[in-house]
């Protein structure tokens, strides 16, 4: 529930009730349709506001000191506070009261004024009648409650860009209505409406056109030039990376990364793999789940923050090994493992913990570190097997496709890997590997298919086995040598048991 | 597993270059190709048990395996290669070596090979001017009459041995015998494609195939017979292969790109310690 109610927490400014905001020396003001019981900054049944390191690597280049800024829309007290930190003057557009306040109250002694309601409320008679620099960059459809019965996406960018200077820069965000994670997981969300999904028209609800292409057209049929668009993952106002361009395999990864962790729960297809592999296709910057987009600003950095995307030549060694599993090219497999080994015996400590097969990029025979890793313990041979079996956990959990029978451990195959380089998996090294007898839990819906089809195949094999090796053992009992065998040594045993009881 | 494996010595070759010594070879767990296959790697109609790993030299039968529904191979290569790995100093030939060793086509004791031997020796005189060995197999060498057509013609004739059967009287240093034999000599010939003939020119003999290839007793038409053969490798059937296509053959054929390490056997093969329950036990 959204609702902020007057028995919860009165004393905690983003619990203000209704009757308190009225009440206080607002500095905020309210220009109409604003919701008083609701709040963006401290959502109880919503997204939070736009916020992070992505935003605010955007601003920076963007921003002058003479601007005067429109922030239009939720973004985060402190995404608020970078842009004041860097202009002239910054007028606040927040539908919610409480947040309006808030705002208001942190930033009481700066060139700020923050102004609550809807924005087809926020008339030329409030604020500037035309800014340099207007941000919205959470989108649109949260520049409206429910008080605005019908607002098209067209028209709310029109009420933006009709307050923007002539030569202004504007920011704004998109949200994808077909982005990655529709391939990923079935959002409970979607089918149990929360709060912020009140009734709307169809004739308008604020919703950005389906599509990347469909949202640049109606960008530039309102007269905009799109000087820099950015595909954001892995979502909107959790955004961990912006690229201008989702594409070639070391954004494949970082993106894939971003994506992964955002969907731990219980996924339809492997969250890694899927976005990884939409990436290689050229699809990156079509399913990215939201956009941003740059209007009146060139020479921006590619990469949002700086850094995210690792240099390099090289692709991830992990995407070498699942490519050889895939069309089952053992001997590359081979080449492959016995390279990365011999590189990673030669490491130090530091650098060989964080070397598995999904943090090293390969480039012919040289080895490089790709980002931050997950620390596998172990030296020495220990850490060959513990970094092998952690790929092969990953690649099971992603369902690819084993040259080997793998049963439902890591270790048969972990021990065929770690022999192409000349080491055996004994017990006593088996056991240092941390999850080693963990079994292991394909990622998504997809991939526990396929597990059960390769598990299924497996045990009818293992089977015929069974009733293989019990023919040969009946063979072998019915045989004559066997039968003469017991024939002669049964009775001679009895005998030698006998003679043993008399001499004793 | 299955008997063939041990044909040739070929698990004893393996068990030696796995670093198991010269004991009895422990039993693989698998099946192990035994000698040049132009389909499966396996003789017609081997009856295997499902998802039993299958060892073979080479990709192409890998793949033509596969498309035929067998499935869990493994290429690691000729057992031969891996022999020529266990003595790296006999893996040339020798500085004396002369004349040419020709192999006749061979039969096994389950299927006879039909054909004029007059005529080998006949083709043999046609293109062949230094000194002759006539390495026959087991049961042909056992063959007063036709071992009598090679000596009457002046030649030397040998056998490298008893290949096995059912795991008896394998002899476990027949392809040593034949290594070294082979690389007595300057060129290696048959009369049709095999193993040998791939053998020799491994350790760049020149090869030479020519004369009746002979008829073998019921011979499976799913390989395709000599016909297949000739279409596919026509550079191959040739009194006087060119060296550098012989090479590539051969290496293409015996699996030169496919040779695993001694640990990674000892993992296929199930002959690591803890998985070993005869005597062979692995020195690591």
């Amino acid at each position: 529930m959204t609702a902020v109610t007057p028995d919860r927490s009165p004393d905690s400014t983003e619990s203000k009730t209704a009757s308190e905001v009225e009440a206080s020396a607002a500095r905020s003001v309210m220009i109409g349709a604003e919701m008083l019981n609701w709040s963006d900054l401290h959502p109880e049944d919503g997204r939070p506001a736009t916020a992070g390191r992505v935003p605010a690597a955007l601003l920076e280049p963007v921003l002058r000191a003479a601007d005067t800024v429109l922030v239009a829309g939720p973004h985060s007290l402190e995404l608020i506070e970078l842009i004041v930190d860097q202009v002239a003057s910054v007028d606040v557009l927040a539908r919610s009261a409480p947040d309006a306040e808030e705002i208001a109250d942190a930033l009481s002694d700066r060139p700020v004024r923050v102004f609550c309601g809807a924005l087809d409320r926020f008339t030329p008679e409030h604020g500037e009648s035309s800014y340099d620099v207007i941000v919205a960059l959470d989108g649109l459809p949260r520049l409206v409650g429910p008080d605005t019965p019908v607002l098209t996406w067209a028209d709310a960018l029109e009420a933006l860009k009709a307050r923007l200077a002539p030569t202004g820069r504007l920011l704004i965000a998109a949200e994808n209505a077909f982005g990655i994670e529709r391939l990923i997981q079935p959002d409970p969300t979607v089918t149990v409406p929360r709060d912020e999904a009140w009734p709307r028209d169809v004739a308008g609800d604020v919703a950005a056109p389906a599509g990347l292409k469909a949202v640049r057209t109606a960008l530039e049929a309102s007269g905009l030039t799109v000087d820099q668009a950015y595909s954001l993952y892995p979502e909107l106002v959790g955004a961990k990376v912006a690229v201008a361009d989702a594409s070639g395999p070391l954004v494949g990864a970082v993106i894939a990364r971003a994506v992964a962790s955002r969907f731990s729960g219980p996924t339809l297809t492997d969250p890694y793999r899927t976005t990884h592999d939409a990436v290689a296709a050229g699809l990156g910057n079509e399913l990215a789940p939201a956009w941003y987009f740059v209007i009146g600003a060139t020479d921006l950095p590619q990469v949002l923050p700086g850094g995210a995307v690792p240099d390099g030549p090289g692709v991830l060694l992990e995407e070498s090994l699942l490519t050889a599993l895939r069309i089952d090219d053992q001997v590359a497999v081979r080449r492959t493992v016995s390279g990365y080994v011999t590189w990673l015996l030669a490491q130090d400590a530091a650098t060989g913990a964080v070397a598995s097969a999904d943090n090293v990029l390969v480039d012919g025979t040289s080895y490089k570190v790709f980002a931050d890793g997950v620390v596998v313990e172990g030296s020495g041979e220990a850490l060959v097997v513990g970094q092998l079996a952690r790929f092969v956990r990953r690649s099971l959990e992603a369902g690819s496709r084993q040259p080997w029978a793998a049963g439902s451990s890591a270790h048969d195959l972990t021990s065929r890997l770690v022999s192409m380089a000349g080491i055996t998996v004994t017990t006593e090294l088996w056991a240092t590997v941390a999850d080693g007898n963990e079994p292991v839990q394909p990622t998504g819906n997809a991939e526990q298919l396929a597990t059960i089809a390769r598990l299924s195949q497996e045990l009818a094999d293992a089977s015929t086995q069974a009733s293989w090796f019990e023919s040969q053992l009946d063979g072998i009992r019915r045989s004559r040598p066997y039968r003469i065998g017991q024939a002669v040594l049964n009775p001679a045993r009895v005998v030698v048991k006998r003679v043993r009881r008399v001499v004793r | 597993m299955h008997h063939a494996n041990h044909f040739y010595g070929h698990a004893h070759v393996m068990a030696q270059y796995a670093g198991l010594g010269d004991a009895e070879p422990p039993r693989i767990w698998g099946y192990l190709q035994h000698g040049w296959n132009i389909l499966d790697g396996f003789a017609y109609n081997t009856a295997f048990v499902d998802g039993m790993p299958k060892f073979v030299w080479s990709d192409s039968v890998r793949r033509r395996g596969w498309s035929m529904g067998l499935r869990n191979y493994s290429v690691i290569g000729s057992p031969w290669l891996y022999l020529l790995q266990v003595y790296p100093e006999l893996a040339k030939p020798a500085e004396d070596a002369a004349g040419t060793i020709f192999y006749p086509f061979h039969g096994w004791e389950g299927q006879n090979v039909l054909g004029d031997h007059g005529q080998i020796v006949a083709s043999i005189n046609e293109h062949e001017n230094g000194p002759i060995t006539v390495c026959l197999y087991w049961n042909e060498f056992q063959n007063e009459a036709i071992r009598q057509v090679y000596t009457d013609a002046g030649f030397r004739v040998i056998t490298h041995g008893y290949r096995g059967l059912h795991w008896r009287k394998v002899d476990g240093d027949f392809l040593l015998k034949q290594l070294r034999e082979i690389r007595r000599h300057k060129r290696v010939a048959s009369n049709r494609l095999s193993s040998a003939v791939l053998y020799g020119a491994s350790l760049g003999l020149q090869p030479g195939v020519y004369g009746d290839p002979m008829l073998l007793e019921h011979e499976h038409p799913s390989f395709g017979g000599q016909a297949r053969i000739k279409r596919m490798w026509p550079e191959l059937n040739q009194p006087y292969v060119p060296l550098d296509q012989a090479r590539a053959f051969t290496d293409t054929e015996l699996g030169v790109d496919h040779l695993v390490c001694p640990a990674e056997i000892r993992d296929m093969f199930r002959w690591n310690s803890s998985q070993l329950t005869g005597s062979a036990k692995v020195a690591v």
